[in-house]
């Protein structure tokens, strides 16, 4: 992945759970993984495209996304409803849609598809082949891993 | 009802009795007699030859071969057999492949005939007078058409088991000893190999402690630096054991490495000149003799491992002086993401810039860095060069000292995708101290420095 693509998506992360949670966030260290791996248990996908060819994977537990959404919303939800749902694929939406709009600062075109939620127990995302960059987030609720994959159209 | 049941089942046990060919074996000819090999150990069968050659190895291993995209190792039945060799029209060697505990090896034979397929109970414990091949490595003896088929284990003849079980025996020279997949595997087991015929001929201790010790290091190499000895490098192992020896005896210390420290010591010569440097004047102008020159169209560089990024720098400058109509891009990776994080931003000091590289330079705010016009043709990336690759194929590849921080299976993989992603003629540019052997990449050599040419 070009070294100009990773700061936007780590920086965006920064900022945006900052900014709706108001707690202390810490980075864990940056990693490249390529194998299958298994889902915390709430993934949201977006695709890109445009100059490249990727997705961003936003994957925490049940527990992790309740508590965000709680938060989010200034209420306490208990169960993965419609409202949680849209309050963490929002979410996802917001970091990508920063991070896109610092890349383009930098002269790169990106375009977006609509953000995709995928819960369940065992899940395991194999899109082997594909390497990603793996930014770890540590939240008061939980642990939070932003997975990006992106490859230059050659 | 009753009659239906009765005689469907006796349908079943006439059947039986006529034909029950539940063993299939593909047979080969070797050294005239007629032999046999279960058919699910089998994988595939060949024609082919140009197989690599695997330097101190046994003499029985032919080499290895690129099998589409998996490198197998090959052994020749006739010479692990003592077998005389038929004389053949074409050179186009007969080849097995088979399937041995996850491994694939290929045998070669001297005609590869068909699948027969017999009634297991109709094979026969071996009789010693049969054959050339010790009774060990025999499954039984079918006969079939009026031919008599030896049945080879061949689990017992390059399994791993065999090998544990060797080690205590004493060895023969007619038997066929270790797994020879093995043994192409990692130096350390060749180091074995030689430890092992060292004690046979007798041979001073002295060495044996040398190989005890070279091991020894080949280990703790591996343990704090994941540095890896392999064929690459092994060369350069041998040659740096000697002059290490001599190092640590000078100022007292023990041989063996006890710290990671010990280690980056023993490893600091493998490291190219160059390496985390501008090329010099000098350095360019030997690199620029072997690069395209003066061509228009694309020109691709994939720079493996390029840290800080100074080579990549000189490699594009150089290109961009001598092809001013080519469209160049230089994709360069490293999987330290200090490092390549500052490469499309380095600061230099306009003072260690050589001359060809100056009109690159431009002044910001920070001091010093290349202009956009290099800058826009490399793609500095964070990536592992073991993963998947997913570049379009380039004519100039460079991979300095990096093979040795992958394990075999990794530098074998890295190597093929190498030669895959390199065209017809491209330069490949590896460590001053790594060899590679590879069938389709040609060694040159051009006032002392050594690249690759795909052919």
């Amino acid at each position: 992945m070009r070294i100009e693509y990773i700061n936007p998506f780590v920086e965006a992360a920064f900022n945006v759970l900052k900014e709706v949670l108001n707690v202390d966030i810490k980075r864990g260290e940056l990693y490249l993984k390529s194998t299958s791996q298994p889902v915390l248990g709430v993934a949201t996908i977006i695709g890109l495209a445009g100059d490249v060819e990727g997705r961003v994977l936003l994957d925490m537990t049940k527990e992790t996304a309740l508590s965000i959404a709680s938060e989010m919303n200034m209420e306490t939800l208990k169960e993965l409803d419609e409202l949680s749902k849209a309050t963490i694929t929002e979410l996802a939406n917001m970091i990508t849609g920063q991070a896109i709009t610092k890349l383009h600062e930098l002269g790169f075109k990106f375009d977006l598809t609509p953000p995709s939620m995928l819960t369940g127990s065992n899940m395991v995302i194999s899109d082997s082949g594909v390497e990603a960059l793996i930014v770890p987030i540590e939240l008061p609720y939980g642990k939070l891993e932003i997975n990006v994959a992106i490859k230059e159209k050659n | 009802m009753s009659t239906d049941i009765w005689e469907v089942k006796n349908s079943i046990d006439q059947t039986e009795i006529v034909e029950n060919n539940d063993f299939k074996m593909v047979t080969f000819s070797l050294g005239g007699k007629d032999y046999g090999i279960d058919i699910m150990k089998v994988k595939e069968i060949l024609k082919v030859n140009k197989f690599t050659y695997v330097p101190n190895s046994e003499p029985y291993v032919k080499g290895v071969y690129n099998l589409r995209g998996d490198i197998i190792s090959i052994i020749d039945f006739r010479k692990m057999f003592r077998v005389p060799e038929e004389k053949k029209s074409d050179d186009l060697e007969n080849i097995i492949v088979l399937t041995i505990e996850d491994n694939r090896i290929g045998v070669i034979v001297d005609a590869i005939n068909k699948v027969v397929a017999v009634p297991s109970e109709t094979i026969k414990e071996p009789h010693p007078i049969f054959s050339n091949i010790n009774v060990k490595y025999i499954m039984g003896i079918v006969e079939r058409d009026t031919r008599i088929y030896i049945i080879l284990d061949v689990d017992r003849i390059l399994g791993k088991e065999e090998e544990e079980e060797k080690e205590e025996e004493k060895i023969t020279a007619d038997q066929p000893y270790g797994r020879a997949d093995e043994r192409l595997m990692e130096y350390s087991s060749d180091v074995r190999t030689k430890q092992k015929a060292a004690e046979k001929e007798t041979v001073e201790s002295k060495n044996e402690i040398e190989n005890i010790n070279k091991n020894f290091i080949i280990e703790t190499l591996k343990t704090f630096k994941k540095f890896y000895i392999t064929d690459i490098n092994k060369n350069w192992f041998d040659k740096r054991f000697e002059s290490w020896v001599e190092y640590r005896r000078g100022t007292g210390e023990n041989i063996q490495l006890s710290s990671a420290e010990d280690a980056d010591k023993y490893i600091s010569t493998y490291y190219s000149d160059y390496r985390g440097r501008f090329y010099s004047q000098d350095m360019a102008k030997i690199i620029s003799s072997i690069l395209p020159s003066d061509k228009s169209g694309n020109i691709g560089v994939w720079h493996i491992g390029c840290g800080k990024g100074e080579e990549t720098y000189s490699i594009a400058s150089i290109l961009m002086n001598q092809n001013t109509d080519a469209a160049i891009k230089v994709w360069a990776n490293d999987n330290e993401l200090i490092s390549i994080s500052n490469a499309p931003n380095l600061i230099v000091d306009p003072d260690e810039v050589p001359d060809y590289m100056k009109k690159y330079l431009t002044s910001g705010t920070k001091g010093n860095s290349f202009n956009s016009k290099l800058k826009d043709i490399i793609y500095f990336e964070y990536h592992d060069v073991k993963n998947h690759n997913p570049y379009p194929d380039v004519d100039i590849i460079l991979c300095r000292d990096n093979f040795a921080f992958y394990d075999y299976n990794e530098q074998l993989q890295i190597i093929s995708d190498i030669y895959d992603k390199l065209k017809d003629g491209g330069v490949l540019i590896t460590g001053d101290n790594e060899e590679i052997v590879f069938d389709g990449l040609y060694p040159e050599k051009s006032n002392g420095f050594k690249y690759y040419i795909k052919k």
